[in-house]
């Protein structure tokens, strides 16, 4: 995304445009082209002469639902990588091919070290985000009973809170989140201190 | 003389295989959006066939979506929640923020660290106690919930705000200061408007996140189709269309619902990008 090629413009905003999209608005695509019997993807597939698949059961719910997300996510990581990959000088690209490096020893030794704090930043947002993933497991998912076939922990909480009443558990499954999701925090910044460099 | 031209054929073999493998990505990041549009069109009957242009093209489902939905009314809902949402926080952001980044005072590092870690608390943590707070108030069911807490701040919108006005000079406020100008006249004269772009994009991203929201509004107007948001209708709307297999009406739906914000998107594309990237690299 960073090379110089005609139209890249174009292209950058095709990969962000999930990313402005109400995931109800577009869940209920989704929800069309996973239809079992008449949505498109089985359709494609079987163009290729592959059997259809139930998308939105149970045993593939989970794998749905996160290729819905990463689509609807790419253009924000593609954005922040980009960034990061524009901070870099194009000096030390040129320095380091006079000094004879190959296309191999200047993307390891300049562009990864260089932009370590974009990947730390984004894996930090990643992992919120999928703490906190909720809107496409509601609209892709949900069943009788406030009930899903993706039962993350927000989806568990949203239920015991609201379908059921219980503030109690509800709040204490939120501590657990909290918990968990500061542990991993924790241990990012640990990792962040070893690898990630600043100029 | 031979080293640059090896370098530039390999490029061209390079760039080839990148639009190749961009191109396949672009169709499958905008085909969920062309079949949108395309079954919007449709007519019912058509729903499924397997065709990007609809023939013959109907707009009957636009018009039958009103039938099914107060639509104005929902959409009016959902774009009065969010421009009260953009104009809470950038008020309360801004004066945050103003005070992080210039104002020298005690314990200032300490309060933004804290404001940091708030940044990392998943929301719907914090969703049951102030659910039990308004309710306590006796404002579940009414609108308020959903764009008061946007006058109370926000991490993200502090910190977006902070990590620009850091890159104003010093010296403006320190010239300023000199001719004796206050705080809130350093704050209004020199700081807002050297912000714009940065208040542009946290309104450009608040007023997203609002219009999007489905968890908030889901939890204090879940029924209320006359005082709820378009996600919740439309939600509402596809268990009762999926079951009449209505998908078209559904689609049109979904369309309008996008249409505002791939209009802002367009117009302002600079703006989002420029956002992100600042939230992401400068810190």
């Amino acid at each position: 995304m960073n090379r110089k090629i005609h139209g890249i413009s174009v292209y950058r905003t095709m990969y962000f445009l999930p990313v402005v999209t109400s995931a109800v608005a577009a869940a209920l695509v989704w929800q069309m082209i996973y239809g079992r019997d008449t949505g498109l993807l089985n359709f494609i597939l079987g163009k290729f002469g592959l059997a259809a698949v139930c998308w939105t059961c149970t045993s593939n719910a989970l794998t749905s639902v996160v290729i819905v997300n990463i689509w609807g996510a790419i253009g924000e990581g593609m954005i922040i990588f980009l960034a990061g990959l524009q901070a870099i000088p194009r000096d030390y690209y040129e320095a380091a091919t006079v000094d004879g490096a190959g296309d191999w020893q200047r993307f390891w030794k300049i562009t990864v070290p260089l932009i370590t704090p974009s990947i730390f930043f984004q894996t930090l947002i990643s992992t919120i985000n999928a703490f906190q993933a909720y809107d496409y497991i509601y609209m892709l998912t949900r069943r009788g009973q406030g009930d899903s076939s993706v039962p993350v922990v927000v989806f568990s909480i949203y239920r015991n809170a609201f379908h059921f009443r219980r503030m109690g558990e509800a709040s204490a499954q939120a501590v657990q989140l909290t918990v968990i999701v500061f542990l991993l925090m924790a241990f990012y910044f640990w990792l962040e201190k070893r690898y990630v460099v600043y100029e | 003389m031979s080293k640059p031209v090896g370098i530039h054929t390999r490029n061209t073999l390079l760039d080839g295989v990148a639009y190749l493998l961009l191109s396949l990505g672009a169709v499958i990041m905008v085909l969920p959006f062309l079949w949108m549009v395309a079954t919007s069109f449709k007519l019912p009957a058509d729903q499924f066939t397997k065709t990007l242009i609809p023939n013959p093209i109907t707009l009957n489902n636009f018009k039958e979506l009103w039938s099914h939905l107060p639509f104005p009314r929902l959409m009016w809902n959902s774009f009065l929640l969010s421009v009260l949402s953009v104009i809470g926080q950038l008020l309360t952001c801004s004066m945050g923020a103003f005070a992080f980044a210039v104002v020298r005072f005690r314990g200032r590092k300490l309060l933004f660290a804290l404001l940091m870690i708030t940044l990392m608390i998943p929301g719907q943590v914090t969703l049951i106690p102030n659910f039990i707070i308004f309710k306590n108030l006796g404002l579940v069911g009414t609108q308020i919930p959903l764009w008061l807490p946007a006058f109370w701040g926000g991490a993200f919108g502090t910190f977006l705000l902070r990590q620009f006005f850091l890159t104003i000079p010093n010296d403006f406020a320190e010239a300023a200061r000199v001719d004796g100008a206050s705080l809130v006249q350093i704050f209004w004269h020199i700081y807002l408007p050297l912000a714009k772009p940065a208040l542009a994009a946290l309104s450009i991203f608040t007023f997203q996140w609002s219009w999007n929201d489905l968890l908030h509004p889901l939890v204090y107007l879940p029924t209320d189709l006359h005082k709820t948001t378009l996600t919740v209708g439309l939600a509402f709307f596809q268990q009762q269309l999926v079951q009449g297999g209505k998908f078209t009406v559904l689609m049109s739906g979904a369309l309008i619902s996008i249409l505002p914000l791939l209009l802002v998107f367009f117009f302002a594309q600079k703006l989002f990008v420029e956002g992100i990237a600042l939230s992401g690299v400068k810190r």
